[in-house]
């Protein structure tokens, strides 16, 4: 073909220039045969430099990424996104990767244990309520920050007061919490009296995302938000927005000391890169590992997340409004096949928002059962049989979330329901649809929730929850009461009513617990993986 | 200037503030409305009145046009603001610190696929119709059709996983940028090769190589001071644009997959996170490296060739 155009170019040349075609043509040949001698070799040569040049730096590359494999004192990780200026209150899903740093510099007052429940961690002991608006903290003596300041009440003080400024509070992911507490005095050394605004039975899980620093060092400058200093395991040597990261174990450290004294963590966005990262052996450990990639890593790393795909069914108006109609959609829900999206890993949720190591959450609970048969006649004595419902989801926002209200559509238009799944574009469309109200409200809205504890997400339930489209007056009452308690025990049975009714009440569709994964190398354990996703060395072990 | 007049280059330098100018008023109204970046940049539970108090935080509250003017008094000093998404880092700082990285890997991707361009698509044209004719037109073609993410996959497969003698990824070391510069230069090798080899082809036709034979030159000194010399005038614009290209988006891909930091990285990070500060910073820098890197290939076209050397 190209010796075909070739000559139609002759031909076309001889066209334009009838007198001197051939001579061209014998000219091309000239320099053509005057130049072969001379410039292959040179071509051959400019070629052959570069590809020496590029085995030379891959020769000099080759030995960078083994370098500090082998040894059992370091770890190697990647994750999908960039830690961002290190303020220890902020966080919102773009700023959650920088947790993977945070929690493993800062501590906190309490602490999730390993079983879900709460433990003193800076505090001596569990902190106590004194009166209906005060809690008394005790704190561990002997303890200082890595850079040689004491931990005592004024650090305390100090972390307590930053949370309620503006421009704190305006980014801080459990702003709604530290909202609650609105003083905080030095009554010794090493005790401090918090005052909330009213009676905060959130008091405690609040104190577990309150980051303790260092009051001179923090309020001297801001550097704590490229250079954060606490008091936990370990120290950031190196790094800041885009990595790489080293930590290193910090020598101050009160508690056990960590096994693995570096910490390598770089940025990978690519899912493919980073597992092509792990398996040419650059890292030991890979975060936001896809379900569908399970297989293509030597070891998974797997916990059932705190997070709950949950579609918001609208009971103030609609063809929602009807409880058989909410019920209906409930047993139409194939929430067992839901799993297949995420391979088969996670949970179905158990007819709430919680997963079981959230305080709230209620074990006698059941998800209903798929029973299609028994939908369409609830469809039916509702005289909803045949009509349109609304599916609201913002798929740019949420990964898989298209994929999960597109099965749930399936299994609704199976029981004789007409599904129209309106894909949210932007932000304010999402946003609008979460705080509107009646018929604005879409029939089912796609709202993925985090709850480590039901108070910190009661707007989602009460009647008049800026965000919510459920009322139910005992569910109201049984949430305000809990609110208002602070014995623990009494609070727990509280949410639990609440939870049991609005279950009965079919106000929400709670799809499943997608799973939480990471792929390692063969010599990395980690015995505790956390819910939320955040990686802390401490409890990984890595052979050499 | 070598035959440019500092008149056309005054010329030039305000037809660039112009694109400058309506660079930063299109990417200024475009970011206020692909979007609210108060509502993403705070969790979704925020209330309308704790958005509004955000909204304060940032300026976002003042009125349109206060905003822009503001704005392009801002943009003038090279003050972007603070990034949303790294807050409190300058936007312009960031991008200024990314810059080299791209700069670095846009830089060898072309010399990468000059070396390797240039010298096929001529060995091609100067044995037209030949088998090594057809390998490079067949390779160039095969080198524009792959698309950028699949390609630098494959590359990390052969040289990472299956060779071991290239990192996946990152950035630090030369080596780094080894396999994101055979990404981006390769398909641009491709492209030259075949601008290289029609545009000799039609060099090859012209009178003056028959007038310079007669005049009893050297095939070297032919191909050199002529023929050279007229097809890179032809692909000079041709890499001025890819070069721009690279800037405003070729090298997203390859900075993506390569976990490589330049300013590419940094525009979907801030696209990702909806935030419209770090956008515009990126875009208007991008765009005034563009503007002068059309002025500088002005000049340089002048240089080499006369024709071109137009005053004022």
């Amino acid at each position: 073909m190209f010796r075909t155009l070739y000559g139609i170019a002759e031909q076309e040349a001889a066209k334009q220039k009838p007198t001197h075609g051939k001579e061209s043509h014998v000219m091309r040949g000239q320099i053509r045969s005057g130049g072969r001698r001379a410039r292959v070799p040179r071509f051959a040569a400019i070629v052959g430099s570069a590809l020496l040049v590029s085995a030379v730096l891959a020769g000099v590359s080759a030995s960078a990424p083994m370098s500090d494999a082998q040894s059992a004192s370091s770890l190697r990780v990647a994750m999908a996104g960039p830690s961002i200026p290190f303020e220890p209150q902020g966080g919102n899903s773009d700023h959650r990767y920088m947790h993977n740093i945070l929690d493993n510099v800062y501590e906190t007052l309490v602490a999730t244990g390993p079983n879900g429940g709460l433990v003193p961690l800076l505090a001596s002991k569990m902190p106590v309520p004194i009166n209906r608006h005060t809690w008394r903290i005790k704190i561990r003596s002997g303890i200082s920050f890595s850079n040689g300041e004491p931990l005592n009440a004024a650090a305390v003080v100090y972390s307590i007061r930053r949370v309620n400024r503006p421009e704190i509070l305006a980014t801080a992911d459990f702003r709604d919490n530290f909202e609650y507490l609105t003083g905080a005095r030095e009554v010794d050394r090493l005790t401090v009296d918090v005052t909330t605004r009213s009676p905060f039975s959130g008091f405690l899980i609040t104190l577990t995302t309150l980051r303790i620093m260092p009051p001179n060092y923090a309020s001297r400058s801001n550097a704590f938000l490229t250079r954060p200093i606490g008091t936990g395991p370990y120290v950031l040597a190196s790094g800041t927005g885009n990595g790489p990261f080293v930590l290193r174990a910090n020598p101050r450290y009160w508690g056990p000391k960590p096994t693995i004294t570096n910490v390598n963590v770089r940025v990978i966005p690519d899912p493919n890169t980073r597992i092509s990262a792990l398996r040419a052996g650059e890292v030991d450990l890979i975060a936001d590992l896809s379900p569908d990639a399970r297989a293509s890593v030597p070891k998974v790393i797997a916990t059932t997340g705190r997070e709950t795909p949950t579609l918001s069914l609208n009971t103030r108006s609609g063809i929602t409004a009807d409880v058989r109609v909410r019920r209906a959609l409930n047993y139409a829900t194939n929430k067992t096949a839901l799993l297949s999206l995420s391979a088969g890993l996670g949970a179905v949720p158990k007819c709430q928002f919680l997963t079981p190591a959230a305080f709230g959450h209620n074990p006698r609970l059941r998800p209903y059962p798929f029973d299609p048969g028994r939908a369409r006649t609830l469809l039916s004595q509702a005289g909803a049989s045949g009509r349109t419902i609304t599916i609201a989801v913002a798929g740019f926002r949420f990964a898989g979330a298209s994929d999960l209200a597109q099965a749930v559509a399936a299994n609704w238009r199976a029981v004789g329901l007409n599904v129209n799944v309106q894909q949210q574009t932007t932000n304010d469309e999402f946003i609008g649809a979460l705080n509107a109200k009646g018929d604005k409200r879409p029939d089912a809205l796609y709202t993925p929730l985090t709850i480590v504890d039901l108070t910190t997400h009661v707007r989602f339930m009460l009647s008049d929850g800026a965000l919510s489209s459920f009322s139910h007056p005992e569910v109201d009452a049984a949430l305000r009461q809990g609110l208002r308690t602070l014995n623990t025990e009494r609070r727990l049975a509280l949410y639990q009513e609440a939870l049991e009714v609005a279950c009965n009440a079919a106000g929400f569709i709670h799809m499943v617990h997608p799973p939480t994964l990471w792929g390692a190398s063969r010599r990395v354990s980690w015995s505790a993986p956390r819910a939320d996703g955040a990686m802390t060395y401490t409890g990984m072990r890595v052979s050499g | 200037v070598g035959g440019v007049t500092f008149a056309y280059i005054g010329g030039r330098l305000l037809h660039g503030l112009g694109v400058v100018l309506a660079v930063t008023t299109v990417v200024f109204f475009a970011t206020r409305f692909i979007g609210d970046p108060v509502r993403t940049a705070l969790p979704i539970t925020a209330t309308e009145e704790q958005a509004e108090e955000y909204r304060r935080i940032l300026g976002l509250d003042q009125p349109l046009l206060e905003q822009y003017a503001t704005y392009l008094a801002d943009v003038a000093r090279l003050d972007f603001g603070e990034s949303i998404l790294y807050a409190p880092e300058p936007a312009a700082s960031l991008v200024l610190d990314a810059l080299p990285a791209t700069l670095t890997l846009v830089v060898s991707s072309f010399a990468l696929a000059l070396l390797l361009g240039l010298p096929l698509g001529a060995i091609a044209a100067l044995r037209p119709g030949s088998w090594i004719d057809n390998v490079v037109v067949t390779l160039s073609l095969a080198g524009l059709s792959m698309p950028a993410f699949w390609f630098a996959q494959l590359l990390i497969l052969l040289f990472a996983l299956r060779l071991g003698i290239l990192p996946t990824s990152g950035s630090g070391s030369v080596s780094h940028i080894v396999l994101p510069m055979i990404t981006l230069g390769v398909p641009l090798a491709g492209r030259i090769s075949q601008l290289v080899r029609s545009s000799m082809l039609d060099e090859l036709t012209k009178l003056y190589i028959l007038a310079a034979r007669a005049r009893g030159l050297s095939s070297r000194a032919i191909f050199l001071r002529h023929l050279m010399r007229n097809v890179l005038v032809a692909i000079s614009s041709f890499v001025t644009f890819e070069i721009a290209r690279a800037f405003v988006g070729a090298t997203l891909i390859a900075e993506v997959v390569f976990a490589y930091p330049g300013i590419g990285q940094l525009a979907i990070q801030a696209g990702k996170a909806n935030d419209v500060v770090l956008l515009s910073a990126v875009v208007l820098i991008a765009s005034i490296l563009v503007v002068l890197l059309n002025l500088a290939s002005d000049i340089l076209r002048g240089l080499i060739d006369p024709r071109v050397r137009v005053a004022g």
